[in-house]
């Protein structure tokens, strides 16, 4: 096994695998301890998502400025003035504290914990029996789990090994309906608008395509993974209300027919900060440029003396 | 223009993440098999293979019979897990899928358990197949020449929970009557409340096998037809009170029972291995008891060792002397009388010893064969358990390796025959069958 492979398992399969399993031993019902662990997961990485929340939250914010900055360079091709226009961007970023990519971050390190998450169900209750025995490979010698194998996957009429598209007719309709529903509720929850219309657009096509991608797929999803991803939803829902209202770091909705306006007023006042905010820090730029020239011209001089 | 790339990034991500786990679904979900071994007749030598067809081999020769190939049509048998067996010159076995030709998913699987002439290559039974909606790991048996005796792991009876322990009639339509041709092939069924991974062994009149729910069972094997004989009652067609002996150890029990001289011993995946004198087996046949804890039985009759990793695979039992090995990769020898330790040694070859161990003979001196299911072949020591080399298939086994006629036969995870003589390690012969040609 590479090391990768080793990692993979030890840091985040065997705890998963484990943690899942010995909350079955407490209630010997599968599918809440799916909804358990995954609510536990969630809260643990509040962190990286208030972390995230405020990323996109202030990308949204300094996007009246970063457009502003784009219309201000808008005719102007040459190099020097592409040039102008990024560092420009690059400084309104490090004033914000911004960083373009930064809510890609702590959803970076979240992703292998979802996919260990999903994982973790599946190596938990194995339909077959080589995945049986590759279990062995992820619990500890000391779990209790081990004398009450195989986990009893029934949960609420439905077998959660079993594919939605095999359970109980009310399953197979309303769990993708759920999923897309929830997946819809929390990307809304996420999306701030920033009043750049293209964006938007994206914005649009984001909200609608990922529900009814989860939704499509979770037909072909055994009815456990189905339910982590209902569960683990309304969790982040709950999580993204608390941050967006309890923190203070939600954005006042405004009421759409007057929020054009007023980002049109707000572009136009920031506009006017900018342009003193540029001079100013072109000023800087300036005279950072004259002492880096006076230091080049001095270098010269020595150079010449000697 | 930078945040909606960032969009479209998540986007990817997203698509990306929704694929990975269509993917895993299908791989985690499907039965993949390989588990059954090669088997020899005199003259032949029988392989399952990966694509749902069982093929054969001259023992002589070494040479695939490209005539004989069981089914002869394009829907194959899915795929093997349980052990086969050779009787009579007919070749009984089961595989499962979804009832097309290829690998079931999940709980959807269909059961096939086959008969076929070793000569002819062809169904000794008129309907060809005997088909369940179940799944069969641990293979068949026969019982008195005339019963096949298999366990599924799934119970319909029992929302998809337990087994049931089937017999059925083995006879071929040529030695019965037209009235006996159009009845039932199935003689009768056992619901019990564990699934069953393991080959029921066979002990007198009695059936005896392990179940994932921790118990140890027994049921009574013989036919209505021998009952009246001796003037007991019959069973009905769906009868529990076959059931004659059910013990309850709490771990699973996966492996097969073994057959050990004096002993029935039996290993679980918490790493027990446990042995009980046959004789106390008759104890349990004559009275028909049924013990729910092992609290009401006397300790002495049962006696335990505890080993590290799960005993997943049957022992192979020589000369009073059991190997076992468990799935973390530890092999040892164990005096069934005093059911002690004789050496243990811990495998440095990489995966599971999924499939059994193979005791051979070379220069007059016995070693053990043990399959790795990521690695190679490796070979034991049976005195001492130190390593003496391997048979080097480095593609992984997961089914016990063949020795006939000075050759060991295995199975790679690659779909590759490899024969090699038991005395050089060298390899004789490799036979790839999914192209049904030679290879290196």
């Amino acid at each position: 096994m590479d090391i990768f492979g080793i990692l993979w398992t030890e840091i985040i399969m065997k705890p998963m695998v484990n943690t899942l399993t010995l909350i079955y031993t407490l209630f010997h019902n599968f599918g809440f301890s799916i909804i358990l662990f995954t609510i536990i997961v969630r809260i643990l990485m509040i962190p990286l998502q208030v972390r995230q929340v405020r990323q996109m939250k202030g990308m949204a914010e300094i996007q009246p400025k970063i457009k502003a900055i784009q219309e201000k360079y808008k005719d102007k091709k040459d190099r020097d003035s592409r040039q102008k226009m990024t560092s420009e961007t690059m400084a309104l970023y490090k004033q914000t504290g911004m960083n373009p990519i930064g809510c890609l971050g702590p959803m970076i390190i979240q992703l292998p914990i979802w996919i260990g998450l999903y994982r973790a169900i599946f190596k938990t209750v194995p339909p077959t029996p080589e995945g049986l025995a590759n279990l062995s490979t992820y619990l500890y010698k000391w779990n209790p789990v081990i004398n009450q194998l195989p986990i009893n996957s029934e949960f609420l009429t439905m077998n959660l090994v079993d594919p939605v598209q095999s359970t109980p007719r009310l399953f197979m309709i309303m769990l993708p309906l759920l999923v897309g529903a929830t997946t819809w509720l929390q990307q809304k929850m996420t999306t701030f608008n920033s009043g750049d219309a293209r964006q938007q657009q994206t914005n649009k096509m984001m909200l609608w395509m990922l529900p009814i991608m989860f939704g499509f797929f979770t037909l072909s999803f055994p009815a456990g993974l189905a339910v982590y991803i209902l569960f683990s939803n309304i969790t982040g829902i709950g999580i993204q209300y608390f941050i967006l209202n309890k923190m203070g770091l939600g954005i006042k909705k405004d009421n759409n027919e007057t929020n054009s306006v007023i980002i049109q007023k707000e572009k136009n006042s920031q506009e006017d900060d900018l342009k003193d905010d540029y001079s100013e820090l072109h000023g800087q730029n300036s005279r950072r440029g004259n002492k880096v020239r006076s230091r080049k011209t001095r270098t010269k001089k020595g150079r010449r003396r000697n | 223009m930078r945040r909606m790339r960032i969009k479209k990034i998540i986007f990817f991500m997203m698509l990306i993440f929704l694929m990975s786990i269509q993917i895993s679904c299908m791989n985690e979900m499907q039965h993949m098999g390989g588990w059954s071994p090669p088997i020899a007749s005199d003259d032949h030598i029988f392989i399952s293979a990966s694509d749902g067809y069982i093929y054969r081999f001259s023992r002589d020769s070494g040479y695939h019979d490209n005539l004989w190939k069981f089914p002869n049509g394009d829907v194959s048998l899915g795929a093997f897990y349980g052990d086969m067996i050779i009787k009579d010159g007919v070749l009984y076995g089961s595989s499962y899928g979804d009832g097309n030709g290829n690998r079931c998913q999940s709980r959807d699987c269909v059961t096939n358990i086959f008969g076929i002439d070793i000569i002819s290559g062809n169904s000794i039974w008129s309907e060809s197949l005997v088909r369940l909606d179940s799944t069969i790991v641990g293979g068949v048996n026969i019982h008195s020449d005339k019963t096949l005796i298999f366990a599924t792991s799934e119970n319909d009876d029992q929302d998809g929970f337990g087994s049931y322990i089937y017999g059925i009639d083995i006879q071929s339509d040529s030695d019965k009557s037209l009235k006996d041709r159009i009845s039932q092939r199935i003689l009768w069924k056992v619901p019990v409340k564990g699934k069953i991974y393991g080959k029921i062994m066979i002990h007198e009149n009695l059936g005896i096998v392990g179940t994932i729910s921790g118990s140890l069972i027994a049921i009574d094997l013989r036919s209505n037809e021998d009952l009246i004989s001796v003037g007991e009652k019959e069973y009905l067609f769906n009868d529990p009170s076959r059931l004659v002996m059910e013990l309850d150890w709490g771990s699973p029990i996966v492996s097969s029972p073994l057959d050990a001289g004096e002993h029935i011993c039996f290993g679980d995946i918490s790493g027990a291995f446990k042995c009980i004198e046959k004789k106390q087996m008759g104890f349990f046949n004559d009275k028909k008891m049924k013990f729910e804890s092992n609290s009401s039985i006397d300790q002495g009759m049962i006696r335990e060792i505890l080993l590290d990793g799960w005993i997943w695979s049957k022992p192979v039992f020589n000369d009073g002397i059991a190997y076992v090995s468990t799935l973390s990769g530890n092999i040892y020898a164990i005096d069934v009388n005093s059911l002690s330790i004789i050496w243990e040694t811990k495998a440095k070859y990489k995966g599971k010893p999924v499939g059994s161990a193979t005791i051979f003979n070379h220069s007059g001196l016995k070693s053990l064969a043990v399959p790795f299911d990521k690695d190679t072949v490796g070979i034991f020591d049976v005195i001492t358990g130190s390593v003496l080399g391997e048979f080097p298939v480095d593609d992984g086994v997961s089914v016990m390796p063949l020795v006939v006629d000075n050759l060991l036969y295995v199975i790679d995870l690659e779909g590759r025959v490899k024969t090699f003589s038991t005395g050089d390690r060298t390899l004789v012969r490799c036979f790839d069958l999914e192209k049904l040609e030679g290879c290196k």
